[in-house]
């Protein structure tokens, strides 16, 4: 009894420590990034465009590309990824079909995003001529977030419960109908945290579009479809660079916590809307 | 014009290859209450899925024979299956209703199905909730949640969604097996104010009820079916 009690003391000790652990890395993390990034955060730096390579100015332009290739990318992916799951789940009725096409999806969530932005670069930017421009990174960065997407949203449709199918069915519901009548509507929840959480990962991609959208000096907004835009984490890498530089250093912190909190917003609003409409569902 | 809804020729259900019945042939009479009894496992809700083909969906569930719904054999390739649902309707044993209100509930299968403006569906809502009783319990509050409901009404709701599509023949897989006994009696009592307008199919495993409730009784057992009147005259049988 008392090596048992013993074994179920080690193990939780073992299990706190090691969440302990976890939110500490965490928390460094953040305390780093809030007290080095903390001082370059002014009006100025929020809200004016970037001058001298960054050593001046603000990042009001690197925001605002990265707002445009994550809300692009998330536009473009959410209805090939909400058609490929109504495809599979709706219409795809073979099981080693669904397997393959599981497989297909799970596999391009494992490719490194910068075989993304090679092949992306070749297809989007060389094959097609979009050339270096925001809209060859919002469709690499649509392509890359895929499968976030697609398994969020898959996982919302396969939990709807078997009854509000059959009960769809049983009143003479085509498949179209039924998909907007129960099935869109009963996994919303999943479709709005696959997109924010789509958002999140685009929003931290550098690899992928460092070469294929962006610039690091002289951009604005893009006025056309083939011009770049310029994003915090290009800009972050750039400066960066600039080690010897302490004003280039905590400009790069401070890019750094202001995309830092975009994510967390987004993160914080995906688990608000979630639990919003889980509490909604319960009813 | 024939005096049954639903005709079996023959039947013989299987999974993967698997008979759950091996032959069924039986009728049932239009206008009139039909229960299916039998024990558990037996294959009653699935002879009952079979005709509206709620089965079509399961991977290797496949159907020999003729099954003939309404002067159609519902499993001839031409045969439009969301039309066929329309007019079989079928209600299941667990209450289901959808997270919406209660006259939504009511509508959901309608308003993919008729061609009648906003007023008309508000009449037609109420005259679903009338016929299964439950009108007078929920016409103040028709914008509430529907699990709001006590599991009695969220059946009685189910019917009325089922009935506001109206359909010819209602299927109803063992409706009050989920209820406390004064729902089940509620229940009960709908289906007898039901089958003058509807023929009424009643899977349940509760033989007092069968008596109560039907006319005619298909007993499944042994993967075969045997069809009798449920109160025989003098000198016929029952199962």
């Amino acid at each position: 009894m008392n090596r048992r009690l013993f074994k179920e003391r080690t193990l939780l000790i073992a299990l706190y420590s090691l969440t302990v652990f976890g939110c500490l890395v965490l928390a460094v993390i953040l305390a780093t990034v809030i007290t080095r990034g903390g001082p370059a955060l002014s009006g100025t730096f929020l809200f004016e465009e970037a001058r001298n390579f960054g050593l001046e100015g603000g990042i009001l332009y690197q925001i605002a590309g990265t707002l445009i290739l994550m809300t692009g990318a998330a536009l473009v992916c959410l209805p090939v990824a909400l058609g490929s799951v109504l495809f599979q789940t709706e219409f795809l009725h073979s099981p080693p079909l669904k397997k393959i096409f599981r497989l297909l999806i799970y596999s391009l969530n494992a490719v490194p995003t910068i075989i993304f932005g090679l092949i992306g670069y070749l297809f989007f930017g060389v094959f097609l001529e979009a050339g270096v421009s925001w809209v060859t990174g919002v469709l690499i960065l649509a392509v890359m977030i895929l499968p976030t997407l697609h398994v969020s949203i898959h996982e919302a449709v396969e939990s709807i419960p078997d009854h509000y199918r059959e009960a769809g069915l049983a009143l003479g519901l085509s498949p179209g109908q039924q998909m907007r009548a129960v099935v869109l509507p009963q996994s919303l929840h999943g479709i709005i945290t696959g997109t924010l959480l789509g958002l999140a990962r685009a929003a931290g991609e550098t690899a992928a579009i460092m070469f294929t959208a962006t610039a690091f000096s002289g951009v604005r907004l893009p006025q056309s479809w083939t011009e770049p835009v310029t994003t915090l984490q290009t800009h972050i890498l750039v400066l960066a660079q600039e080690a010897a530089n302490p004003i280039a250093l905590t400009n790069a912190w401070g890019a750094g916590l202001v995309l830092l909190t975009l994510v967390f917003i987004l993160i914080t609003a995906t688990l608000w809307i979630r639990s919003g409409l889980e509490m909604e569902a319960e009813r | 014009m024939t005096a049954h809804a639903i005709q079996l020729e023959r039947v013989r259900l299987s999974y993967s290859g698997k008979a759950v019945i091996e032959t069924a042939s039986c009728t049932v009479r239009k206008n009139a209450v039909t229960a299916v009894v039998g024990p558990s496992g037996s294959g009653k809700s699935t002879l009952l899925r079979t005709l509206c083909r709620m089965n079509d969906r399961i991977p290797g569930f496949q159907v020999e024979g003729q099954v003939q719904v309404l002067g159609r054999d519902i499993y001839d390739p031409g045969i439009n299956v969301y039309d066929l649902r329309k007019r079989v309707g079928m209600v299941f044993q667990k209450p289901c209703v959808f997270p919406k209100s209660i006259v939504e509930n009511v509508l959901f299968g309608l308003r993919f199905h008729a061609t009648i403006n906003g007023k008309n569906f508000s009449e037609r809502a109420e005259q679903a909730l009338r016929d299964v009783f439950l009108w007078d319990e929920v016409k103040d509050r028709l914008d509430d949640p529907a699990h709001t409901l006590s599991q009695g009404q969220q059946q009685r709701l189910a019917m009325a969604r089922t009935l506001a599509v109206d359909p010819e023949i209602l299927l109803m897989d063992e409706p009050t097996s989920a209820l406390d006994p004064k729902s089940s009696r509620a229940i009960e009592d709908l289906i007898l104010s039901l089958k003058d307008k509807h023929t009424i199919v009643l899977v349940t495993h509760n033989v007092d009820q069968a008596e109560r409730v039907a006319e005619d009784l298909i007993c499944v057992d042994d993967k075969t079916i045997c069809h009798k009147p449920c109160h025989p005259l003098p000198g016929e049988g029952t199962c």
